[in-house]
C-alpha cells in the first residue's frame, strides 16, 4: 500500500522557520564572527582619510617630479 | 623571421614540461585547492625538480643538448596527460572535500567594482605584453652577461656543471642557471629570458594564491596585476636575471606557510612550503634573509596558539624539506671554496672580498643608507625617490607602494596582513643591514601590494571627495606604471617579431658583439679568452674576467720586461684578449692593468706577437663612449 502524500502543516512550517531563525541568532551572538572578517565596517573620519588622500597626491607628486628631473 | 617563433615554442615546451613534471607532485599532498592553486603549484615543483635533475645530470657529465632534449620531449609527455586530466580535476574541485578551498570563501567585504577589475586586467595585459616583446629581443644586459647566461653556456659547453676557480658564481646556488641552461639547450638566450618572463607571471600567480587567503580570490587578482605594474618586476621580466626566481619561490614559501597556520588546512601545506623554500634557497642567498624574517611571525604564532607542537612540527618539516632540495649547492660551496655561503659570512672570506674593492666603491655604493636607525623608517622614502642610488632606476619599486601603505593606518586589522608585514618588516631590516640593492627587494614586492590591496579596500570608507582625490591619482600612477612597461618595446619591436635579425640588433646593442663575432669565426679548440669587461655570453669560449684572475694570481707581476707580458698569458693558456677602455668617464669604469701592458709590449719589439683582430668604438645606451680591442696572443 502506498502511504498518503501529507502535506506539511503550515502552522508547523513557520514554527519551523522561526526555530531556525532563532537558532543562527544564538549562534551568531555566541560564536565568533569568520576568521578572517574585519570588524565590521565603519565610515573612516574625514580628516584621516583627507590626511592620506594628501600624502598620495604630494607622494606622487614628489616622485614623478623626481624621476623627470625637476626635483631632488 | 621563425627565430622567435622557435623561442616561444621552446619557452612553451619548458612550462609544459614543468606541469608535467609538477602535476603528480601537485597531487600528491593535495595541493590542488583550486584550479589556479593547482597550475601555479604544479609549474612551480615542476621547474624545483626538472632543475634539480639536470644539475644532477651535470654533475655526473651528462649535459648534451640532444639528451636534454629527449628528456623534455618525455616531460611534455608528462604535461600533455596532465593537462587532459584537467576535465576530471575542474570535476573534483566543484565536489566538496575536505576544508573548503580558500577560493570558494567568500570574505565579508564587497568584491571589487567590474570597473576596477577590468581597468587593472587591461593594464596588467598591456604590462605583460610590453615586456614579452622586449624579452622576445636578445639579451644584453650585462649581469645577463656576465653570469647568469655565461655560466649555463660554460656549463653546456663542456658537458658538465665543473668548479671554475676563475669564477666566483660557479658555486652559487644555481637553479634559475640551470632553467637558462635548460632553454639554451633547446634554443638559445631569447628562450632563457623568456624564461625569467615567465617566472614574473609565475611571481603575480603566487601574489594570487598568497592574497586569496586575505582578501578574497576577486581582490587578490587586483593585488596579481598591481605586481606585473611595479617598474622593477618588468624590468626584471625583459632580462634573464634570478630576481623574479627567487621572488616567486619566497612567496610561495609564506602562501603556504599561511595556508598550513592562518587557515589550518592541513600539514601538507608545510611539505609545499619547504619545497618552495628549497627552490628559493637554491636560487640566491637572499632567500637565507627571506627565510629567517618568516622565522619572526613563526615565533609569534608558536607563542599565542594553544597548538605549539604543531608549529614545532611544522618548523621542522619545512627545514628538512628546504634542506634537502637546496643542500646540494651549500654542500658543494663548501666542499670547493671551504665556505658554504662563498663569498659571504665567513670572516676570512669575508675579508678577501671587501679587499678586492675599494672602500669608496663598496661601502658608499652598497650601503647608501648608512646603518642609522633614523634611516632605516626614511628609507623607503630614499628608495622610491632616488633608487640610482641603490643599484639603478631600472630595478625600481616605483611609487605605488610609498604611496599606499601609510593608507594602513585608517585600515581596520584583517587576519594574516600582520603576518606579512612582520615578515617584509624584518626582510627590509635585514637588507638595510646587509645589502642595500633595490633589486634585493622583490621579494617583499607580492606581500607590499597585498597590503595595497587591503588598503584599496579600505578606501571604499572613506567619503566620496577624498576617496575620488585618492583614487584618482592612484589610476595615474597605475597607468604611468603601465607605461613604462609599454615604453620597453622601443626598438625592440622589429626584432622581437623577427622583421629584423638578431644579429643587426646586437650589432646595434650589445658592446662585445662585435668582437664575439670575429672571434667565434676563426674559432679554435681550447681558446681561453682573458676580458677586461664582463659580459662573456657571446664568446663560444671560455672566458675569464682579468679583474678576477689579476686578483687570484697576480700575473701583472710574474713577469719584470714588457715584452714578456703575452708570453707569460700565454703560458697561463691564454690564447686572446679583450681590451676596453673609457672614453668619456660616463658608465662603467675599466680597471686599466690589462690594456696599459699591451700598450706596453706594442712599444717594444715584441709588439707584432700581439695581433689586433678588432678594434672598434661602441657608443652604450647609458651615453659611454668605449674603445674596444680584440688581440690574438701570437706564439
Amino acid at each position: 500500500m502506498i502511504a498518503p502524500l501529507r502535506l506539511p502543516d503550515p502552522e508547523t512550517v513557520e514554527t519551523r522557520r522561526r526555530l531556525r531563525r532563532a537558532h543562527r541568532l544564538v549562534a551568531s551572538t555566541l560564536l565568533p564572527e569568520r576568521r578572517s572578517s574585519p570588524p565590521a565596517a565603519s565610515g573612516v573620519p574625514a580628516w584621516q582619510a583627507w590626511m592620506v588622500a594628501a600624502w598620495v597626491v604630494v607622494v606622487a607628486a614628489c616622485y614623478f617630479a623626481s624621476m623627470l628631473g625637476l626635483w631632488h | 623571421m621563425f627565430d622567435p617563433l622557435i623561442s616561444m615554442g621552446a619557452f612553451l615546451a619548458i612550462g609544459l614540461a614543468a606541469f608535467g613534471l609538477g602535476s603528480p607532485l601537485a597531487r600528491a599532498p593535495r595541493l590542488e585547492d583550486d584550479l589556479l592553486t593547482g597550475t601555479v603549484w604544479s609549474v612551480a615543483l615542476g621547474l624545483i625538480v626538472g632543475g634539480l635533475g639536470l644539475a644532477g645530470l651535470g654533475l655526473v657529465g651528462g649535459l648534451y643538448a640532444p639528451w636534454i632534449g629527449v628528456l623534455s620531449l618525455a616531460a611534455c609527455c608528462l604535461g600533455i596527460k596532465a593537462l587532459l586530466r584537467g576535465h576530471t580535476r575542474r570535476q573534483q574541485f566543484d565536489a566538496p572535500h575536505g576544508p573548503p578551498a580558500a577560493a570558494d570563501e567568500e570574505p565579508s567585504w564587497a568584491p571589487p567594482p567590474a570597473w576596477l577589475s577590468r581597468g587593472m586586467a587591461v593594464l596588467a595585459l598591456a604590462a605583460g605584453v610590453g615586456t614579452l616583446i622586449a624579452a622576445l629581443a636578445p639579451p644584453t644586459a650585462g649581469d645577463a652577461l656576465c653570469y647568469h647566461l655565461d655560466l649555463p653556456k660554460t656549463f653546456l659547453l663542456q658537458h658538465a656543471i665543473r668548479f671554475l676557480p676563475d669564477s666566483d658564481g660557479s658555486t652559487y646556488p644555481l637553479l634559475t642557471e640551470i632553467w637558462y641552461l635548460w632553454a639554451l639547450a633547446l634554443d638559445g638566450p631569447v628562450a632563457a629570458q623568456l624564461v625569467h618572463w615567465g617566472l614574473g607571471i609565475l611571481l603575480a600567480l603566487a601574489t594570487v594564491v598568497l592574497a586569496t587567503d586575505l582578501v578574497g580570490r576577486r581582490w587578490a587578482w587586483i593585488a596579481g596585476a598591481a605586481v606585473l605594474l611595479i617598474p622593477g618586476v618588468q624590468n626584471q621580466m625583459t632580462a634573464p636575471l634570478n630576481d623574479l626566481a627567487l621572488a616567486a619561490m619566497t612567496t610561495l614559501a609564506l602562501a603556504a606557510w599561511c595556508r598550513a597556520v592562518l587557515s589550518d588546512a592541513g600539514q601538507r601545506w608545510f611539505v609545499a612550503a619547504g619545497m618552495a623554500a628549497g627552490g628559493a634557497l637554491s636560487i640566491k642567498y637572499t632567500a637565507l634573509l627571506f627565510l629567517a624574517a618568516m622565522a619572526v611571525p613563526a615565533a609569534w604564532t608558536f607563542l599565542r596558539q594553544p597548538r605549539r607542537f604543531a608549529i614545532v612540527q611544522g618548523v621542522a618539516i619545512v627545514a628538512v624539506v628546504a634542506i634537502s632540495v637546496s643542500g646540494i649547492w651549500y654542500v658543494r660551496a663548501a666542499w670547493y671554496r671551504g665556505n658554504p655561503l662563498y663569498p659571504f659570512a665567513l670572516p676570512a672570506v669575508a675579508s678577501r672580498a671587501i679587499e678586492r674593492q675599494p672602500a669608496a666603491d663598496g661601502f658608499a655604493t652598497k650601503m647608501p643608507l648608512g646603518h642609522s636607525p633614523a634611516r632605516f623608517v626614511s628609507g623607503l622614502w630614499e628608495v622610491t625617490m632616488h633608487p640610482e642610488r641603490f643599484g639603478g632606476r631600472s630595478h625600481q619599486l616605483g611609487v605605488l607602494l610609498l604611496a599606499a601603505l601609510p593608507g594602513l593606518v585608517t585600515a581596520r586589522r584583517l587576519r594574516g596582513l600582520g603576518t606579512l608585514l612582520s615578515v617584509g618588516l624584518v626582510y627590509w631590516m635585514l637588507w638595510c643591514l646587509l645589502r642595500q640593492n633595490v633589486r634585493f627587494l622583490l621579494p617583499i614586492v607580492p606581500l607590499g601590494t597585498v597590503a595595497v590591496t587591503w588598503c584599496w579596500i579600505e578606501m571604499r570608507r572613506y567619503p566620496w571627495a577624498p576617496r575620488l582625490a585618492a583614487g584618482l591619482t592612484f589610476a595615474l600612477i597605475l597607468a604611468a606604471c603601465c607605461g613604462l612597461a609599454l615604453t620597453r618595446c622601443q626598438g625592440r619591436t622589429a626584432v622581437a617579431l623577427g622583421l629584423r635579425s638578431r644579429a643587426a640588433y646586437l650589432e646595434e646593442n650589445e658592446p662585445t658583439w662585435r668582437a664575439a663575432t670575429v672571434m667565434n669565426r676563426t674559432l679554435a679548440a681550447g681558446d681561453h679568452l682573458l676580458s677586461q669587461d664582463v659580459r662573456a655570453y657571446y664568446f663560444n669560449c671560455l672566458v675569464t674576467r682579468e679583474i678576477v684572475y689579476r686578483r687570484g694570481v697576480a700575473y701583472d707581476r710574474q713577469f719584470t720586461e714588457p715584452a714578456q707580458f703575452s708570453q707569460s698569458l700565454r703560458k697561463a693558456g691564454f690564447t686572446h684578449l679583450l681590451l676596453v677602455e673609457n672614453l668619456n668617464g660616463r658608465g662603467i669604469a675599466f680597471d686599466s692593468t690589462l690594456s696599459r701592458l699591451a700598450d706596453a709590449q706594442w712599444k717594444t719589439p715584441a709588439g707584432p706577437s700581439l695581433v689586433t683582430l678588432a678594434d672598434y668604438r661602441f657608443q652604450d645606451s647609458d651615453g659611454a663612449l668605449r674603445h674596444y680591442r680584440l688581440v690574438r696572443l701570437g706564439e
